[in-house]
């Protein structure tokens, strides 16, 4: 029997050949996806760590001190240790540098005392404190002076130096108490200017150098930087020590990345319990951890997508390897019978096949194990996951994998044989009908299920992969490619009965073919799902990219985002970009009386609404944002005064009634030629009749769109006789000013409700010949000016006292807002009221979040009108098209980081965690060609073969070749083309329908906006048209081969009815 | 070897030292050595020989389904061999029609469906293609099962269907290559009574390869090959 074996697949070793083939291309396939599910996630993984952001990988963890360590309730641990941390410093910067091994890293350390009380010098109480950096340069540039190098030495912030009236060479004190004695003499040996963004978190004022209102009243100045050691050599407490590690992972491999992200998830329990018991509290601070868990989120998205394909590829592989199996069976069907005939029972032919079949799948194992190797290499260099380096041990767990798959297609190649009757191709058994219906309706209310599912699917579960996400796709396409080949009977039957009224045989024959030859039902699920799957994936793909180029948009909100908040800004944005620039407060904000979470918090986005569709990004349902943001903006324009050149040159003279000493503290509100308002500090004016000279730096094109005086009293309260109400005025000339046209000055509201001390009654501005007067008519209320600062504000604008907002649809869904409601919005400390002028799906940059959005003219008119001078400018966006390299441009100059619409839209889209997907679909899309070409191969060859009788029947009646080969082009062109219609109909219907619902955002949430279906017609058109060349390529051969073998012959072998 | 000098020369069939030889070399076999052979119009010729000795290699070559590699074949005075494959085909649609010892019926058409190809062939008015299967289906005793496709019908229904497909046509000469090779004898001679009939009554003429007594009974004459020569004077074997 071995030998009959042994010559039958010599003779056969072409077929066994094509089977082996199949199997081993179908293994290899499954291989490459669970390649692109284990070692493209690590490297992707890998590659996304090494890649991200330095600030994205750093660890770090603050020491919290208590403000009076010599407090009885604080341990003597705790008290030591903020009096000299060096222990814990030392301890914190082991634990922190452990995770990264023998990768470099870099420690710094921010260490800043608690406050302590200035000289008060007469005047309200104020407070500062000393800081210690170990990279002054990285966080600020030296204006005058140097760093300091010694104790004793401070430098100052700039703005500090000028709020408190320091330069290079003063000196100061830090007291305990108000008034107390004051420590060691703190001489001031620079300034510096700090550099903006991140490098200033830790500082208490955030790199401001003076906080106005620091815990409430007190205004607070800082930090004053010492040398290293000076801190402890002070004598003044630490009240914070915040320690940074900044690995640098160029170097790092896959291993030491995963190695790293379990030792910093286990980081904060092992800072906790280190430091604990000396620090009243440990904030630690892991964006390696986020990011890390981001990209573990993102893999497991993606993995969602790879095991899809992989599922739907062992589906096509199978159907492919049935089709195989039953072109090998058709070939021994003459033998079987023989064999049969002389007594084999089925058992020994099935165990014969069984045998043949194991054999063919542990022959496909090594190639096929090569093949997965070969093809995950190609991919990943496409998807720029290269090299792609197989993990430890994966080489053996993939031929783990490979030698299933095969033994499992192995089990395909016997099921011919387990058949208990040889079909004779008319008519179908009922059993088999009512089988197959029962199958499919099973398929079709899994696949309901699935993706009502799928629908219903918020945010992406799971580490490896979504279950949902996997097995929708999977069983809608299974299901809709078994109900699309249902019509495809009736429409043979219909072609079927025409067919009898037809004349000629050539036509109807192919009919009749099509629509009573029912073995080919395989191959049609095969074209079907193949098609669907290859139009699927091109479609899918496209919606993919399309929808993360979307919520990139949106989360960004547009094309650049810089977070600096300097006036003037928006000129070097403009110059480097030639983009619409706009000014942006985009920051939490209490709303009304709502509890605000962390996850709910509502967030205020104002922008420069004029230039909306230039300047605003993100797809809406409807409409552009220009429309959206309709009726935002001010009706009428800002006034004020223009200034000439980089400086306000004030003389400043003040008089007050009966004599009562009283200094005002200046501020300019100034606009610069991009809108954006800050108010700059003038100084400390007393109203004494005298005229001072003031020089406030400003940008170039500024305007002075309003005038701040902090009043302050100075007298006896008690006195009877400064009890009264006092006028005075207050005059400043802006000299070589001019006045804006259409100025209307006007009084802001009185800052805070509760107690008036002071009031503006009249702002005038006048032409005067050396520029532009303004006159501040108010009255100082006594004795209450005594207890407290009167603040002032006249403004170039009438008061608003209502901003026009839209909402996202998210918010008004929670609070339940309609067109025109009012709600109450606190900026900071300043009150202002907001009227719903619309809802919009989302506001741009904070894509779900409940968020208002607002023209930042108008906002910022409603806060200076209640008082509030804080600027509101919170980063610059800049619209258009930015040159490629316009965010490092910028970056270079200091305004980084930046943040840039199309770099966020090619990571989601393109970067490493992404790629596997990427790589899945196209692996899909081939494999589904390829698998089409080879199943309508082997299901032409089996059938072709089989109509080779016939072919020869028809001859002896008198056919011509030619009308024969016509009949049977005919018959494949309707099964094949219909199936590839169905299929190419089954894959839009598949991207309408799931694709959608398949995209995520890359933390696994539904995508904001809604994912918009691509159909890219070029590619689907050119993909079908290669579907149908390729199988006309093979058929039209294959058919013309079994007419030409259909001789007389054939018929001394055509086995009786 | 050669037989039936005296057939007058308005025959159907007229074959003349027609050799035919498959293989080449040592592993040649000669199916037909100098076979000369007429059949006249309206004569029922039995072809009567063992197995392997040339029966079904002449009628191929009477119907055009092969060529001699010598002599010449000539059907209604037309000469076969020198037929183009297309040509062959015409023939066979228009003039010779086969019933095989397989029958060689469609599997996927009924009865009636089988029986009107060769009259599709022809491209025929619809409803007299109907009616002329609706008639050749009764003739042969099978209307009732017009709707039934081959594997539902007996071996004896299958060949009865194949010679009404045969007759539909109205072909001058029917070759039939044992006919009654795959049916029981009582099947067997209903069918040879069938096609005794309607050549009868078609009057066409028929030659008909057979081991079966009862059919060369029913023949006119009967011939026999023996290694590829034909043997005898042409008399009744």
């Amino acid at each position: 029997m071995s030998d009959l074996w042994w010559r039958r697949g010599r003779a056969q070793v072409g077929v066994l050949a094509a089977v082996l083939a199949v199997m081993v291309a179908g293994a290899a396939l499954i291989g490459a996806c669970v390649l692109l599910t284990t070692a493209s996630p690590q490297r992707a993984l890998q590659l996304a760590i090494v890649r991200a952001p330095a600030a994205d990988v750093q660890v770090g963890v603050a020491l919290g001190f208590p403000d009076d360590p010599d407090d009885p309730d604080v341990t003597e641990r705790v008290a030591a240790t903020a009096r000299d941390a060096s222990g814990a410093v030392a301890d914190a910067t082991a634990l922190l540098t452990a995770p990264f091994g023998d990768l470099p890293a870099t420690v710094t350390t921010w260490t800043s005392t608690v406050m302590r009380y200035l000289p008060p010098d007469a005047g309200p109480l104020r407070l500062a404190y000393l800081a210690e950096l170990d990279d002054p340069d990285a966080r600020g540039t030296v204006a005058s002076g140097r760093w300091p190098t010694a104790a004793g030495e401070v430098a100052l912030p700039t703005s500090t130096a000028r709020a408190l009236g320091l330069d290079v060479g003063s000196t100061t004190t830090l007291a305990a108490t108000p008034g107390g004695p004051g420590g060691a003499p703190l001489t001031v040996v620079g300034t510096f200017v700090p550099r903006p963004g991140a490098p200033w978190q830790e500082d208490p004022l955030d790199g401001s150098g003076v906080g106005e209102n620091y815990r409430g009243a007190i205004s607070a100045y800082g930090p004053l930087v010492v040398a290293p050691g000076g801190a402890v050599a002070s004598g003044i407490p630490l009240l914070r020590v915040t320690l940074r590690v900044q690995p640098d992972l160029s170097g790092a491999s896959a291993v030491d990345v995963t190695r790293a992200g379990t030792a910093v998830d286990a980081l904060r329990g092992e800072l906790d319990s280190t430091l604990g018991d000396r620090t009243e509290n440990v904030v630690t601070d892991l964006p390696f951890a986020r990011t890390l868990d981001a990209a573990r989120q993102q893999r497991g998205v993606t993995g969602s997508g790879v095991l899809a394909v992989a599922l739907l590829g062992a589906a096509l592989v199978g159907t492919t390897v049935v089709l195989a199996a039953r072109l090998v069976a058709a070939r021994r069907a003459p033998e079987a019978a023989l064999l049969a005939a002389r007594g084999m029972g089925r058992s020994r032919l099935v165990g014969q096949a069984a045998a043949e079949a194991g054999v063919l799948a542990l022959l496909c194992v090594v190639p096929a194990t090569a093949l997965a190797v070969a093809l995950h290499r190609v991919l990943a260099d496409a998807v720029g996951l290269g090299p792609a380096d197989l993990p430890e041990g994966g080489l053996l767990r993939l031929a783990g994998v490979v030698t299933a798959v095969a033994l499992t297609l192995g089990v395909l190649l016997v099921l011919p044989w387990l058949r208990t009757g040889t079909p004779r191709g008319t008519r179908e058994d009922r059993v088999g009908v009512v089988a197959r219906s029962g199958a499919d309706l099973v398929l079709l209310a899994l696949a309901a299920v699935a993706f009502l599912q799928l629908r219903a699917h918020q945010v992406a579960t799971g580490a490896v992969a979504d279950p949902v996400l996997v097995v929708a796709p999977v069983l809608c396409l299974l299901a809709g490619a078994a109900l699309a080949l249902r019509p495809l009977p009736l429409l043979a039957r219909r072609a079927d009965a025409r067919a009898r009224t037809a004349r000629s045989l050539t036509l109807p024959l192919a009919a009749w073919g099509a629509a009573r030859r029912p073995q080919g039902a395989a191959a049609a699920f095969l074209v079907v799902l193949a098609t669907a799957c290859a139009t699927f994936g091109v479609g899918f793909a496209a919606t993919w990219v399309r929808s993360q180029g979307d919520q990139a948009a949106a989360a960004v909100g547009t094309d650049l985002v810089v977070p600096a908040r300097a006036l003037g800004t928006g000129a070097s944005l403009r110059e480097a970009t030639n983009g619409q620039v706009s000014p942006v407060t985009s920051r939490t904000v209490t709303l009304g009386s709502r509890v605000q979470s962390a996850d709910e918090a509502v967030h205020l986005v104002a922008v420069d609404t004029r230039h909306a569709d230039g300047l605003l990004r993100g797809r809406l349902p409807a409409g552009g944002w220009a429309h959206t943001t309709s009726g935002l903006a001010p009706a009428e324009a800002v006034g004020g005064v223009l200034l000439t050149g980089t400086s306000a040159d004030l003389v400043v003279s003040g008089h007050v009634a009966d004599d009562v000493a009283i200094d005002a503290d200046l501020s300019l509100v100034v606009q610069d030629a991009d809108g954006a308002r800050a108010a700059l500090a003038a100084g400390v004016v007393p109203l004494d009749g005298a005229p001072h000279t003031v020089t406030v730096a400003v940008p170039q094109d500024a305007r002075v769109v309003g005038v701040d005086a902090r009043l302050s009293a100075f007298g006896d309260a008690a006195d009877p006789d400064q009890q009264s109400d006092v006028p005075f005025d207050l005059d400043l000339t802006l000299r070589d000013a001019t006045p804006a046209s259409g100025s209307t000055w006007s009084v802001a509201r009185a800052r805070g409700e509760e107690y008036v001390v002071a009031a503006l009654d009249h702002v005038t501005a006048t032409t005067a010949p050396d520029g532009v007067r303004l006159t501040l008519d108010g009255t100082a209320y006594l004795p209450g000016l005594y207890w407290s600062d009167g603040t002032l504000t006249a403004l170039a604008f009438r008061p608003v006292e209502e901003v026009p907002v839209v909402v996202s649809a998210r918010l008004a869904g929670q609070l339940g807002l309609k067109v025109g409601d009012g709600v109450q919005l606190a900026l900071g400390l300043t009150p202002v009221h907001a009227k719903v002028l619309g809802i919009t799906a989302y506001v741009p940059s904070q894509p779900r979040a409940p968020a208002l959005l607002a023209d930042v003219d108008a906002l910022s008119r409603a806060a200076l009108s209640h008082g509030g001078l804080d600027t509101l400018t919170d980063e610059w966006w800049v619209g258009g098209a930015p040159p490629p390299g316009a965010a490092r441009t910028l970056a270079a100059q200091g305004l980084g980081p930046v943040t840039a619409r199309a770099a966020v839209a090619q990571e989601s889209a393109d970067g490493p965690l992404r790629a596997p997907q990427r790589a899945a679909t196209a692996l899909l899309v081939v494999a589904a060609l390829v698998l089409t070409l080879v199943g309508t191969a082997l299901h032409s060859t089996t059938a072709l073969e089989a109509r080779e009788l016939d072919v020869a029947r028809l001859s002896g009646l008198g056919a011509s070749r030619r009308s024969v080969l016509a009949s049977l082009l005919a018959e494949q062109a309707i099964v094949t083309g219909a199936s590839l219609l169905a299929g190419a109909v089954l894959g839009a219907l598949a991207c309408w329908a799931v694709g959608p619902l398949l995209v995520l955002s890359p933390q696994g949430l539904a995508p904001v906006p809604a994912a918009a279906v691509q159909w890219p017609w070029p590619a689907q058109v050119a993909m079908v048209l290669v579907l149908v060349l390729g199988c006309a390529a093979l058929v039209v051969p294959l058919t013309a081969r079994a007419v030409r073998r259909a001789t007389i012959a054939r018929l001394r072998m055509d086995p009786v009815a | 070897m050669s037989a039936q000098p005296g057939v007058e020369p308005g025959a159907t069939v007229r074959l003349r030292d027609v050799h035919r030889t498959f293989g080449e070399g040592r592993s040649a076999v000669h199916a037909l050595r100098g076979v000369d052979l007429d059949v006249a119009p309206g004569e029922l010729v039995a072809v009567v020989g063992r197995s392997g000795s040339g029966k079904t290699t002449l009628l191929n070559l009477v119907g055009g389904l092969d060529r001699p590699d010598e002599g010449s074949v000539r059907v209604d005075d037309v000469d076969v061999a020198a037929l183009t494959e297309d040509g062959q085909a015409l023939l066979r649609r228009d003039r010779v029609a086969f019933v095989f010892q397989t029958f060689g019926l469609i599997p996927v058409l009924t009865a009636a469906e089988n029986v009107g190809v060769p009259l599709r062939l022809r491209e025929t008015p619809v409803a007299e293609r109907e009616r002329r299967v609706e008639m050749l289906l009764d003739l042969v005793g099978l209307a009732p099962h017009a709707l039934q496709r081959p594997d539902e019908l007996s071996g004896g229904q299958q060949q009865r269907v194949a010679i009404a497909r045969a007759l539909a046509g109205s072909p001058r000469l029917l070759v039939a290559d044992e006919p009654t090779g795959q049916l029981d004898s009582e099947t067997g001679l209903a069918v040879m009574a069938l096609i005794r009939g309607v050549v009868e009554a078609e009057g066409m003429t028929a030659l008909v390869a057979t081991h079966d007594p009862v059919m060369i009974a029913l023949a006119d004459r009967a011939v026999r090959l023996v290694d590829g020569r034909l043997v005898g004077d042409g008399a009744r074997v």
